[in-house]
């Protein structure tokens, strides 16, 4: 049994081999310019200025599957997984990592201690209504004394309100962060196999059998 | 309106000589315990849980009292006039083949002047630096890190981390994906 291996090479080198050059060429021109890691490159960059990171990769994964050695983008892949990676470190991703939780789970029960501070703050805005309406009523020489009596009551319930809302903008930028690590662990998981496929390539070599 | 409002509680809190927490405040003798009680009460039921769609949390409001910071800076957007025009390279000069003193061609002269723009603006270079240095508390970081699929080994990784370390490309090249990274970074941020 020989063993032969199979190297991906990119569809226009193939066709240029293989078909009748007019053809070759009709085809090719359509386009009107040739793609080549470079462009593909500098749209990972534009595409990255852009925040649009998916495509960023997706135009990473391009230059690469035409020259797996393209200088340029294996840099910036290198760039973008050092970049990450301290990313996530600095702004404390580790100490997420140390709970037994998954990013999904931690984002869930964030979210459910914000709901609940959100539904007690339902009842507190009737409360402080009640209360304003309480005050606010009557006579003259009534309102006064509600107000005397109350007014304290008035500005510590409108005080947990602030509070409240406080903790919900809290919660709402740790979710935030979070799921920034969850994006960061995804996009380690992507780049550091394409850097693998590329540096490491052997694992990766698909072998065909001939008898 | 609301703001002077917010402005004066906080007001009387230091004028009385406390602390700002708004929870000494709040723990004043006059408050009315039983209605302390009322508002923390309230939880949630399992039907509430059961009800709640978690991908609403964007729907939660913040009172009008509260001004609302926003979170990130908005010299960090790309405005229209900086979005490059894609510069398409020749291919006799760029083929697939690239040799190394035509590598610096791959960053456009509008990529080379957005680095450029970056680094005047807000980008140090020292920051620029760093992701270009890979020190070994970086290596070390790495290996922590979720790096590839599952189906690597710890072997794998050391090998693929101590290749990541000798990837390199020209100055240039070098510089301009450290610059667009970190700017990535900081937009994400």
């Amino acid at each position: 049994m020989d063993k032969e291996k199979n190297k991906i090479q990119p569809i226009n080198s193939i066709l240029e081999r293989v078909i009748d050059f007019d053809l070759y060429e009709k085809y090719r021109r359509n386009l009107g310019f040739s793609i080549t890691p470079d462009y593909l490159y500098q749209w990972a960059l534009i595409s990255l200025s852009e925040d649009n990171s998916d495509k960023a990769i997706s135009f990473i994964i391009s230059a690469l599957d035409i020259d797996r050695k393209h200088s340029p983008t294996l840099h910036l892949l290198k760039s973008l997984i050092i970049g990450i990676s301290k990313d996530f470190y600095e702004n404390g991703g580790s100490k997420y990592k140390q709970t037994n939780e998954t990013f999904s789970q931690l984002v869930s029960s964030i979210k459910k201690k914000a709901l609940i501070i959100k539904k007690r703050n339902e009842q507190l805005k009737l409360e402080i209504t009640g209360l304003e309406n309480n005050i606010n009523s009557g006579l003259a020489l009534l309102k006064f004394v509600r107000k005397f009596q109350k007014e304290k009551d008035l500005i510590a319930l409108k005080n947990i309100l602030i509070e409240n809302n406080y903790k919900i903008d809290n919660y709402k930028k740790e979710i935030k962060k979070i799921r920034r690590f969850q994006k960061n662990e995804e996009y380690s998981k992507i780049l550091g196999t394409i850097l693998e496929i590329c540096v490491m390539p052997k694992k990766y070599v698909i072998t065909t059998t001939k008898d | 309106m609301a703001e002077k409002r917010k402005g004066d509680l906080f007001n009387q809190d230091s004028k009385k000589g406390k602390s700002n927490s708004q929870v000494d405040f709040i723990k004043g003798e006059l408050f009315d315990k039983e209605l302390e009680e009322r508002i923390n009460s309230v939880e949630l039921s399992e039907e509430d849980f059961n009800s709640i769609d978690f991908d609403d949390i964007d729907d939660i409001e913040i009172s009008d009292d509260i001004e609302i910071e926003n979170d990130y800076d908005s010299s960090y957007l790309v405005s229209e006039d900086k979005k490059p025009s894609v510069e398409v390279l020749n291919r006799k000069t760029l083929s697939t083949k690239i040799e190394d003193k035509k590598v610096s061609k791959a960053v456009s002269k509008e990529a080379t002047k957005m680095v450029k723009d970056f680094i005047k603006e807000d980008l140090p270079i020292h920051e620029v630096r760093s992701i270009l240095e890979v020190t070994q508390q970086d290596k070390d970081l790495l290996m922590s890190f979720p790096l590839g699929d599952k189906s690597m080994s710890f072997n794998d990784k050391k090998e693929l981390v101590k290749k990541l370390e000798e990837i390199n490309s020209t100055d240039e090249v070098n510089i301009a994906n450290a610059s667009f990274v970190l700017n990535w970074l900081k937009k994400r941020s």
